[in-house]
Order: structure tokens, then sequence, then C-alpha cells
């Protein structure tokens, strides 16, 4: 064995490499994007993720349990499709009442011209809509399988198993569950792709309370939770209020569930209100994602 | 060369395990870092192949980690750096001074990136990282250094071996 006394100058050689390249990194955040042991350890990944699933299956209980985690599962999924469909239809309901609002203008101000418009492409929920009512027409979602998890723990990243070559491009929205936001695409290699999570620190979205109409930024925090500010002191914010995302900037589309308002932490001395955030997503527990590569009707 | 490359391999093959087979089976704020683990006690046990095992660990978890390039090559180096220093206590039994190693380089390790991504302005919230995670890993870690430094220490004298041949 050496002692640090006898050994050589290559460990302080590679110290001084590794600190130009973190210069090199953090100067250019685009650096390396298409890493080449990323794209070997796919592939890897891949099969050691699927391993891993497999036994941590076997070893999560006795089958009474497991038939008992399945019909849980099974309710969960049921309960999570009703919570989606009450989120549509009050969100055709407060919809209608914008349009309402809209056409009583119309009607009081006969003199102007109006032209009515989308404020952003269609969502999931039109994505589904159209892949339902028409089989054959091409897709606008890409499934993908989780295959690596972020090694630091102070970031919230997973790597799926499509890249470039399947269409993946950077910002698009990715959904997990029953179709709850889970991050968007940071990065795209040729196979795989890496998703910045909605609980990472540096995520921030923009959404819209399906409620009260108010909107907020839900950013990530440091202990893997989800919070809602800027949301104007005049807006209201109750507990289990529907947080959807507005689509507001073009980067993800609208009514992606983002999870229910849990409680409000701010007090009436703040310029904004705040709150914590029940996610939709089970971030834990996401082996399947959907990628949206694009929304129907979108420029 | 096959003491280059086969540490190489091993360290690329315990990222890929350490990102696609421990986070199921481990869904708290941590889990085993193997990859620091395997590169650092081959770092404490060789020279210039295990500072390139470091370095190796370090580009793999790049691979791995969304965190911006360079970040974890550095705070891995740095860490295994300060061990080094560290070595030189007189510390009698090389299993003791390969935890401490592990120890250090774990300590560093997690210090640097708070300090780097605090820096690049992202909020860390450093009691929960030290309570959740630093600490935990700092009682692991070491365990885990254990098992590893005998596989090492095992494997070292063939690798020498086989490089004395060809």
């Amino acid at each position: 064995m050496n002692r640090s006394g006898n050994r050589s100058l290559f460990l302080p050689i590679l110290l001084f490499v590794a600190g130009i390249l973190l210069i090199l990194g953090l100067s250019n955040p685009g650096l390396a994007p298409d890493n080449p042991i990323t794209i070997a350890l796919a592939p890897l990944q891949q099969l050691l993720r699927a391993a891993s699933n497999a036994i941590a299956g076997v070893f999560q209980g006795t089958s009474d349990t497991q038939v008992l985690r399945a019909r849980n599962t099974e309710l969960e999924v049921r309960l999570r499709d009703l919570e989606i469909e009450n989120l549509q239809l009050r969100e055709f309901k407060a919809t209608a009442s914008q349009y309402r609002s809209l056409l009583a203008f119309a009607v009081d101000n006969p003199s102007f011209g109006i032209i009515g418009a989308d404020v952003i492409g269609l969502g999931i929920k039109a994505c589904t809509d159209a892949r339902a009512a028409n089989p054959g027409a091409p897709s606008i979602g890409i499934c993908a399988n989780v295959i690596g998890s972020e090694v630091s723990p102070y970031s919230r990243y997973l790597v799926i198993n499509a890249g470039r070559i399947h269409g993946i491009r950077e910002g698009m929205a990715v959904v997990g569950g029953s179709f709850g936001l889970a991050g968007r695409i940071a990065l795209v290699n040729e196979t795989s792709s890496q998703v910045l999570l909605l609980i990472d620190p540096a995520s921030s979205v923009n959404v819209v309370l399906v409620g009260s109409r108010a909107t907020g930024t839900v950013v990530g925090q440091s202990d893997g939770g989800l919070r809602i500010n800027n949301v104007l002191q005049s807006d209201e914010i109750a507990p289990d209020d529907i947080v959807v995302t507005s689509g507001l900037g073009g980067l993800l589309p609208r009514l992606l569930p983002v999870g229910r308002i849990d409680r409000i932490t701010s007090t009436d001395a703040q310029l904004f209100k705040e709150a914590v955030i029940r996610p939709a997503v089970d971030f834990n527990r996401l082996e399947s994602v959907l990628v949206i590569t694009s929304t129907v009707g979108a420029k | 060369m096959r003491r280059y490359l086969v540490p190489i391999l091993i360290v690329l093959v315990t990222c890929a395990i350490e990102s696609s087979f421990l986070p199921p089976l481990f869904r708290s704020a941590w889990r085993p870092s193997v990859t620091l683990v395997v590169a650092s006690i081959w770092a404490s046990l060789t020279d210039t192949d295990g500072a390139i095992a470091v370095f190796a660990g370090g580009i793999a978890m790049e691979a791995a980690s969304g965190l911006p390039f360079g970040i974890n090559i550095f705070a891995l180096m740095l860490g295994n750096g300060v061990a080094a220093l560290v070595d030189r206590a007189p510390i009698p039994s090389a299993l003791f001074r390969a935890t401490n190693w592990v120890a250090v380089t774990t300590l560093v390790y997690h210090l640097a990136i708070t300090g780097i991504q605090t820096l690049r302005g992202v909020e860390i919230d450093l009691a929960n990282a030290t309570t959740a995670v630093i600490i935990p890993l700092l009682l692991f870690n070491p365990l885990l250094a254990v098992p590893t430094f005998f596989g090492v220490r095992a494997l070292l004298p063939r690798l020498r071996r086989a490089t004395r041949l060809t």
C-alpha cells in the first residue's frame, strides 16, 4: 500500500484537470451533451433497472399484501382518473364561464370586430382525446421507461430510455402516473434523455389554480417537496385546490395536473401567498413516463 | 494496461448499478455511494491507477447526473485529494485507513457539491442535507468500504501480475 508521502503527483494533476472541467462546465451548461459514457451505460442501466424492479417487487411483502396492494393500486388509479375527470369538468366549467363573459362583452360591444383565440396550444386532455378519436393519427407522445436516477442527492433527475433518435427534444413535458406533470426534458442524448423533475430546486413552472383561477409559480424544494409562490394576496387559495399548468410561456402544455394545495404557509404580511403542494405524481415510484412531443393544434 | 482498464470498467458498472439498480431498493433521501466507495478504495490502495479510477468514476457519475458537467468529477477528485493528505495520520491498520479515506472523501464530496450548488444560486437546505444525506452516508459508506477493501485488495495482485506478464 502506498502512503501519501510516496504518492506521485498524478492525483493533484487530475484534480487540477477536474477543476478546469468544472470551470468549463459551469461556464458552458451545454458542455458534453453527448457523453459517450451515457450512451454506453444506457443498455446496462436498462437491464439493471428491470432486475432491480423485479427484486423490489419480490421483497415487497407476502402474497396477501400483494393482493391488497394490487387492489389499492387499482383504486388509486380509479381515484386519480376520477380526479382528472373532475378537474377537466371544472376546467370546462371555468372556461365556459370565461367564454360567457367574452360573449357578453361581444354582445355589449357590437361595434367591435372580434376574433377569438386560445392563449396556448392544447394540453394532454386534448392529446388523449385526439388519440382516442383517431388511433391512426401520428403519435403526439412517446412512452419511455425510467432507466436511471440522479446519483447526487442534491438534484432531482431521471434518465429515460428515449432520446434524440425517438424524436425527443429539450423542453418537452414529461408526464407520469395519471398524466400528472413529472418534469421536462433537460438533456437529450441519442438513446436516452435526462428529465428535470418538478421537485428539483432549479425547476420552476407557471401554474393556475382551477378553483380560483389564481396564477403562481410552482418550484421544487431541496427536501423533495413542491411549493407554489408568487400568488397575489388578493387571490384565493384553499387546501385541496387543484393546481394545473397555465401554459404561459408556451414551454409546457396547459392543464397538466401538478398537484393539490396541501397547506398555506404564508402570512397576510407577506407580499405574495405561498403554499405547499401535494404532487400529483409519486416521484419515488416513477417507472414509465410519457413524453409529450407535440400538442394537437399547437403552432 | 489491465491495471488501468479494469478499475475503469468496474467504476462504470458500479455507477450503472448506483443509478439504476439501487434507486428502487433505496427510496430514502440517500442511497449507498458505491461508485465513490469503490473509486476511493482503489485510490487508497494504489497510486496512479487509483487516481485514474477516481477520475473515471467522476466521469461516470457525470453521465448519470443532471448537475452541470464537471461538478461530480471535481468533488470526487477533491475528496480523494483531501483524503490523501489526511492519510498521513499514523493509523496502523490498513483497513481503518481505507475506511477513514472513504469517510473523508464522502464528507468533502458532499461539502464541495453543496458549496458549488449554493454558489450557483441553487437553494440547498443544509440542515436537511446534513441530517438526511451526509450523516447517514458518513456511517454507511465506511461500512460499505470494508467488504470493498477486501475485494479490491484481493484483485490488485492479479492485475499487477498480469501487467508484468504483458
